[in-house]
């Protein structure tokens, strides 16, 4: 393991595949992808954070100055914080500040979070760039073996089929190499439409009839709006057995959302959602 | 016996200042030709429009058949008045007979379909406008003459106790115009009230029974056509020399006064008179 | 320019329905046989088929046949009225009313109706952009002059196309996802009490409507030809419109913004029937619903499970369609 001091110059290359190189690790940082932020302060890296997001709603963030949304965070706000390091998306899922923040002087780093593979990797990333190494390393150790705990967990058992409600009209869940779609195979769950290919299908109401999933996962704060009754009440939903006998599963929509530092304990809370006599028996 | 009666009729347009009309009053007789003549803009127009019920006069009363014009249930007016408009856009694929058979429209419930006396009425309309032999072909293959008698054909349809015809024969060649004034008369000898509204005087003087002179809005004279084209009014009517001649004949309308529009050259005071021309006012609106 | 024996091109067109219909039961991600779906209908058999077949399948299939008849006929009322071979039923602002109504809904995340509450949204709306249409040409004092009308909706339409923007620009993600669903239209959502509130207007409106089939004729040729024929122009305009409206306000409220129907329906079956409103109308009305039935289960179908927005299908198959339509009726000379 080297030793990186808080001083040490460093070169990575970000998801756009350019190359970043910083004098020292950035201790004026504004994140505009929340799976890491919530990275950066599970790094115990939030007082080097200067600016967040709408959906940066953690304690630990909350009083810092608001910049906008993710996608369309607002330039000028950016700027005037004088960061030395701005987190921003993949240019091809929306990063589009890359041009003016390095006109203005400020150092881009474009992350991908789109699935498990990549919140490790990001862990390993933001660590550097914030000059917490020793962090990092310990987070990524003890997410590897917090997973693999949850996978050994479940691994004899049968594996109940599953409909992730993504939306509910159009009906739309996630595929199977997403965030969700991994997280779901770990924590001992068959998708019932494992077979798509596409991350983001919107199926037809009449097929999730005729795969009739053993549990029904819908997630809160997005879907909130639309109760579990009224669910219950529009034409086909009823028609699944997961409704009319109450097997649904609310989890937080963040925690399933974010390929970030929960995914161990959104692989925790699924599985023991699907097998809810591991529950309390194993970690 | 009048078919129409007219009363101190005022018609205003929304927006404009001076009245279409003012203070009409007038007596349209029952199966007479009434010709209504009279510069552009002088309110033939407008005046026919009241006639048919189309436009609500601001003041005056109008009666047809002695019953104001306003309590005739539209269908029932549309049964006595065939009308044939000024300008009209005809679908140019609609084919003669389907035009004529609009005609029976007042006359069929809305889920009534076409009995023995429509088709009749339909058939006879066709004959008597000598259409008939044009019955199947699109009214967009038509000549103008043509197509306006399949208009008047339509109106006949309606079978109706008169006919207003505004501006007949304004587009016409003068073959097509002669065809339309004789079938008009032929349709007034069979006892048809007819009014139109005409700037061929000088047809309309040898066709019609009377004559309505309209300017600025009001009635100069009305009476038979040589009551009406005297030297006074044509003068005051018609901003240029004229004289007017006797129709030689031969046929019924010989002794007709003809108007004759003189050159300039021909007449001495020729600048007063355009001097004293161009100081009246506009026509009405 | 009307077809000899009109009766027997509606009745074939109305076995076109019934076609439309039976395969709309039987397409699916799952093909059933004919058999397969009497025995769902009867309720016996697979319990998870008779699930599809009745609780799914048959309120999309009736709600596609009656939304695209209603569109359809709102659409060829409006371009008699107006005399523009442009006008779709959302000429006077229908759909940009209901979508103002809609996304306000999603966005403030109300749900005073339950899961009606959307679709009282959007009829609230449209029928408020189409009082604010009318507001604005009695303004003028042309109230029943088509082109007035046609610049009002276009303006009410504008309107309502930049509040729903501004809206939309306020909108968290989930609510903007909903939105766009929304506006991409759909019959996903049908339900047995939408398609009888819907059948019974639609079934109200076609006979009012067939009423005044003859009025409308003479309409399309000018106002002024009406009058002197013996119709009450303004009664009777008020009353197209106000069905016309109704209709469109009604099947916009069920199932989204569905584009291209209500205004090519009109023309293809002008085209194939003539532009007597005696047949025209009942033609329209069958040709449209038997059409976004189709359409809809082409949508359900093609790329199953996957399910594909109407508004795309519809346009995907009509467009090539009505564009041969066009040239073979050019080819073959003026229709008679």
């Amino acid at each position: 393991m080297t030793a990186q001091t808080a001083t040490s110059p460093l070169t990575l290359i970000d998801a756009d595949g350019r190359t970043l190189r910083l004098a020292r690790p950035a201790t004026r940082i504004v994140s505009l992808v929340p799976s890491a932020t919530e990275t950066l302060v599970a790094l115990h890296a939030a007082g080097q954070l200067v600016g967040r997001t709408r959906y940066d709603t953690a304690s630990a963030v909350r009083g810092l100055p608001l910049v906008g949304g993710g996608v369309d965070a607002n330039t000028e706000r950016l700027i005037a914080l004088r960061p030395d390091l701005v987190v921003t998306w993949e240019e091809r899922r929306g990063g589009r500040f890359r041009r003016d923040l390095e006109a203005a002087g400020i150092p881009v780093f474009a992350v991908r979070a789109v699935d498990t593979t990549d919140a490790f990797r990001n862990v390993g990333e933001l660590g550097r760039l914030s000059g917490q190494d020793a962090a990092a390393q310990a987070l990524q150790t003890q997410l590897r073996w917090e997973m693999a705990a949850v996978a050994a967990s479940v691994a004899e058992r049968r594996r109940p089929t599953v409909f992730y409600v993504v939306w509910n009209n159009p009906p739309m869940t996630a595929g199977a190499q997403t965030f969700i779609g991994q997280i779901l195979s770990l924590a001992g769950g068959t998708s019932i439409f494992a077979d798509l290919a596409d991350p983001w299908p919107t199926v037809g109401l009449e097929e999730v009839v005729r795969r009739q999933p053993d549990v029904v996962v819908l997630p809160t704060g997005e879907m909130s709006r639309d109760n579990l009754s009224q669910l219950r009440s529009l034409p086909g939903w009823s028609d699944l057995r997961a409704i009319r006998t109450g097997r649904v599963v609310r989890l937080p929509a963040d925690l399933l959302n974010r390929p970030g530092p929960h995914m161990a304990l959104a692989a925790r809370a699924l599985r023991d959602a699907l097998h809810p006599d591991l529950a309390k028996a194993v970690p | 016996m009048t078919a129409w009666s007219l009363r101190e009729v005022t018609v205003r347009y929304a927006g404009s200042c001076r009245p279409a009309l003012t203070d009409i009053t007038l007596d349209v007789p029952v199966g007479r030709w009434t010709a209504v003549v009279g510069p552009n803009g002088a309110g033939k127009s407008s005046l026919a429009h009241v006639l048919t019920g189309t436009l609500s006069p601001a003041s005056g009363t109008v009666e047809f058949r002695d019953r104001p014009i306003r309590q005739w249930r539209r269908r029932a007016l549309a049964a006595a008045i065939g009308v044939v408009p000024q300008v009209e856009q005809l679908p140019p694929a609609l084919t003669v007979r389907e035009v004529v058979a609009m005609g029976r429209y007042p006359h069929l419930g809305p889920w009534q379909r076409e009995g023995t006396v429509d088709r009749q009425a339909i058939a006879k309309a066709l004959a008597t406008c000598d259409v008939e032999h044009l019955s199947d072909r699109p009214v967009g293959s038509l000549s103008g003459g043509e197509r306006q008698r399949a208009r008047v054909a339509r109106a006949l349809a309606q079978a109706p106790g008169a006919l207003v015809l505004d501006e007949p024969t304004a587009a016409l060649d003068l073959d097509h115009e002669m065809a339309v004034f004789e079938l008009l008369r032929t349709l007034v000898g069979t006892g048809i009230t007819v009014l139109l509204t005409t700037h061929h005087v000088n047809l309309a003087a040898r066709y019609a029974d009377r004559l309505v002179l309209v300017d600025g809005g009001g009635i100069l004279a009305a009476g038979t056509p040589a009551e009406v084209l005297t030297p006074e009014t044509v003068d005051t009517v018609y901003r240029w020399p004229i004289r007017i001649v006797r129709h030689p004949g031969p046929g019924s309308d010989v002794g007709a006064p003809q108007l004759i529009a003189l050159q300039a050259a021909t007449v001495p005071d020729m600048g007063d008179r355009r001097q004293a021309g161009s100081t009246r006012s506009g026509s009405a609106a | 320019m009307t077809v000899r024996h009109p009766a027997i091109h509606l009745l074939s067109l109305l076995a076109l329905l019934a076609f439309a219909l039976a395969m709309a039961l039987r397409l699916g991600a799952v093909s059933l046989r004919v058999e397969e779906v009497l025995r769902a209908l009867a309720g016996t058999g697979d319990p998870d088929t008779v699930a599809i077949i009745r609780h799914l399948r048959l309120p999309r299939a009736l709600q596609s046949a009656l939304v695209g008849g209603a569109l359809s006929l709102s659409g060829t009322v409006f371009q008699a009225l107006l005399q523009n071979p442009l006008a779709d039923p959302f000429v006077l602002g229908v759909s940009s009313g209901a979508a103002v109504g809609a996304v306000l809904v999603v966005v403030l995340g109300l749900s005073a109706f339950g899961i009606w509450t959307v679709a009282v949204a959007a009829l609230a709306g449209s029928l408020a952009a189409i009082a604010l249409v009318l507001q604005i040409a009695l303004a003028t004092g042309r109230a029943m002059d088509g082109r007035v009308l046609v610049l009002a909706g276009v303006m009410v339409s504008a309107l309502g196309n930049a509040v729903i923007l501004l809206v939309l620009t306020f909108a968290d993600p989930e609510a903007f996802r909903s939105a766009l669903f929304w506006l991409m239209g759909s019959n996903g959502g049908a339900t047995p009490g939408g398609v009888a509130l819907l059948g019974g207007v639609l079934l109200f409106g076609t006979a009012i409507v067939a009423g005044i089939s003859r009025p409308l004729n003479l309409f399309s040729i000018g106002d002024q030809t009406a009058a002197i024929l013996g119709v009450r122009v303004g009664v009777t305009k008020l009353l197209a419109f106000g069905t016309a409206s109704l209709l469109a306000a009604m099947a916009v409220a069920v199932s989204g913004v569905i584009g291209f129907v209500g205004l090519v329906i009109p023309h293809t079956a002008r085209i194939l029937w003539g532009s007597d409103h005696r047949v025209l109308l009942p033609a329209s009305v069958l040709l449209g619903a038997a059409f976004l039935t189709l359409a809809d289960a082409v949508a359900r179908t093609a790329a199953a499970p996957l399910e594909l927005p109407i508004g795309a299908i519809t346009a995907l198959i009509g467009v090539p369609f009505f564009l041969w339509l066009l040239s073979h009726r050019s080819a073959k000379g003026t229709a008679t």
